[in-house]
């Protein structure tokens, strides 16, 4: 048995059927723990000022306002918080929205993509601890865009950015692509050479990567 | 208490600190003008008559001499004129003339006008300027000075009656104004949410609706594999599926992003790069937002729909580009002009898209670009096109930002 803490989730979606659909799978799972689970921006942030989290759910488009505002302006009061969004299509646009600085700790994660209950899991998990990871199924679908730092990718260096975006430790890329960690040391640090990204301090390396996808990655590809 | 302030309270709207302190600063605005014009006609009266009594006005001629031996009561004439003109103003004050209904006011006009003569010619006495005066002298004297304050007085009040009916008129005019704005706002709101609640609906209730149809097919696809269906059964749910895939991945979408872009509830820059996002990917576009532009328009009540406009802009300068200009570069830039530091004038946000395409056509088509130009013409905008030095178009829409208020 893991001595591990359970990771506190508030979830807030308006679908009341879906939202008891999510209330259902983190409870029942080993290491999770459901405190809060909210209908609409109100009453989130009333349920996110008493309860102690480690990382929200959050559907973007409420009745009453944005989700992705609202984990802006709890993320504000508790830098430590991870976000998952979860939306009906793909916003993930919306994490370059964020200053530097509030990037980490950020997932998204689509509803109508073939989104399992393990990737959720997964997801929470990796913002929970302050890491990022982005659909698996809206990545494969990027097409890296002419002229931009992403063309410039291999198809290698492409498939190995696409896992360090969807929160894959360099150990897992490894075992997904049968390479060493070494080889996935190297082939990650000619990304950041191509796209002149750089651990500065205020944005992690694979953070600022992975983002580069989002926003030189044309959406609508036949998927990898 | 003052008249007026006994006859108005503050209406349930207003706020009664605000209207307070509007009053007082009419009322003080009232008296100054009272005051001043009443203090100007008499004492321009004061001195004439004084002038006049010594060296113009005698009973008969007299010699140069003897004028000269009159002009050390100048002194004394005009100190007793100009305390006659004091005295009437401080009662005038006292009594708050300005603040009267029109038949009191005339009253309080001529309760002030005849003690004041009075009081005049009785300095005069006091002071030697007349010794032993007949009847009909001292009559003259103090029904004269009482004529003059009453009209000096009277012209005053008149005055104070026009400028508070063209302030009024005014007020009335801004308060018009307001309500216009205003219930356009409202309008210009309630269509906002009704987009967003239609597309929203689109985005979520019809999406998922297709999403649980597909679902369903795919089991019926299954089922048929393991019962051993005829292929074309197959392959027409397999078709049939592709459809819905379609409508969901395509026109759901563009449908409601026709209604409600996809990300203008957050910011001009989100929606832009969102819509840059959904360029194909063959398409080298980059799209630079200036942090300021979204801080200008958030400055106003209806950002929403101000971001949308320039969306819808930009949009149009793209699908131009792609569509008529067979382009291959864009490149898309939104930007800040004008304002001052003050905020006294109102900034723009201006946006461009340029493209390497075939340029302008001889005679462009102006059907979309009419459409954006009359909206952005209703919020004070602009659209514009040009030749680019990408080789194509440049298509140029601008806003007016709300002033900082």
């Amino acid at each position: 048995m893991s001595a591990e803490p359970a990771i506190r989730v508030v979830l807030l979606e308006d679908q009341a059927l879906f939202r008891s659909l999510l209330s259902d799978l983190v409870r029942s799972e080993p290491g999770f723990e459901l405190v809060a689970a909210a209908g609409t921006i109100a009453e989130a942030r009333a349920l996110a000022a008493n309860a102690e989290a480690d990382v929200m759910l959050l559907d973007i488009e409420l009745p009453d306002g944005n989700g992705f505002q609202l984990g802006r302006e709890l993320r504000r009061a508790r830098p430590g918080l991870g976000v998952v969004l979860l939306s009906s299509h793909d916003m993930m646009e919306l994490l370059l929205a964020l200053p530097d600085r509030e990037r980490a700790g950020w997932s998204y994660l689509s509803k109508v993509s073939s989104t399992s209950r393990e990737t959720l899991l997964r997801a929470l998990r990796v913002s929970a601890r302050g890491a990022s990871m982005l659909d698996p199924e809206l990545l494969a679908r990027l097409r890296p865009r002419r002229g931009s730092a992403l063309a410039g990718l291999t198809p290698r260096q492409l498939h190995a950015l696409r896992l360090l975006a969807e929160g894959l430790s360099n150990a897992a890329i490894a075992r997904d692509m049968g390479i060493s960690n070494h080889s996935v040391d190297n082939l990650l640090n000619a990304v950041y050479s191509t796209l002149g990204v750089r651990d500065d301090g205020d944005l992690n390396s694979r953070v600022a990567a992975a983002l580069h996808l989002v926003r030189d990655g044309a959406p609508g590809g036949a998927g990898a | 208490m003052s008249p007026r302030a006994r006859g108005t309270a503050p209406t349930a709207a207003t706020p009664t600190a605000a209207i307070s302190a509007l009053e007082v600063r009419d009322r003080a605005d009232d008296r100054r003008v009272l005051l001043f014009t009443a203090g100007v006609l008499l004492t321009a009266f004061a001195i004439g008559s004084t002038l006049q009594t010594i060296f113009i006005y005698r009973p008969e001629r007299v010699a140069t001499s003897e004028l000269i031996a009159e002009a050390p009561q100048l002194p004394d004439r005009l100190m007793t004129n100009l305390v006659t003109v004091a005295i009437a103003l401080l009662l005038a004050a006292f009594v708050r003339l300005e603040e009267r209904r029109p038949l009191a006011a005339a009253g309080a006009v001529l309760a002030i006008a005849l003690p004041v003569a009075l009081a005049r010619h009785g300095l005069q006495l006091l002071l030697g300027i007349y010794v032993a005066p007949e009847l009909d002298v001292s009559l003259v004297e103090v029904c004269s000075v009482a004529v003059v304050i009453v009209v000096a007085l009277g012209l005053a009040l008149a005055q104070v009656r026009t400028r508070v009916r063209l302030r009024e008129h005014e007020r009335a005019e801004a308060e018009h104004r307001l309500r216009a704005s205003t219930a356009l706002a409202e309008l210009a709101a309630e269509e906002m949410r009704v987009r967003r609640e239609v597309a929203d609906g689109l985005h979520g209730t019809l999406q998922g609706r297709l999403v649980l149809s597909q679902a369903a097919i795919d089991a019926i696809q299954r089922r048929g594999v393991e019962e051993g269906w005829s292929e074309a059964a197959l392959a027409q749910l397999a078709g049939l599926r592709r459809d819905l895939e379609r409508m969901r991945e395509h026109d759901v979408r563009e449908l409601s992003n026709l209604l409600y872009p996809v990300g203008v509830d957050v910011s001009l820059d989100h929606a832009i790069r969102a819509l840059v996002r959904r360029v194909p990917a063959e398409i080298d576009i980059t799209a630079e937002v200036d942090p300021e532009a979204d801080l200008a328009l958030d400055r106003g009540d209806d950002a929403v729909a101000q971001r949308i406009a320039v969306v819808r802009g930009v949009e149009e300068g793209i699908t131009n580009a792609l569509r008529h200009g067979a382009a291959t570069t864009i490149r898309v830039a939104v930007g800040v002009s004008g304002g001052d530091v003050d905020g006294a004038a109102a900034p723009r946000v201006r946006a461009t898209v340029e493209d390497d395409g075939v340029g302008l056509p001889d005679s462009p088509r102006w059907n979309g670009l009419a459409r954006t130009s009359e909206r952005l013409g209703l919020r004070g905008g602009r659209v514009e096109l040009a030749p680019s030095s990408l080789g194509g178009a440049r298509l140029e829409v601008e806003v007016a930002a709300p002033v900082r208020s």
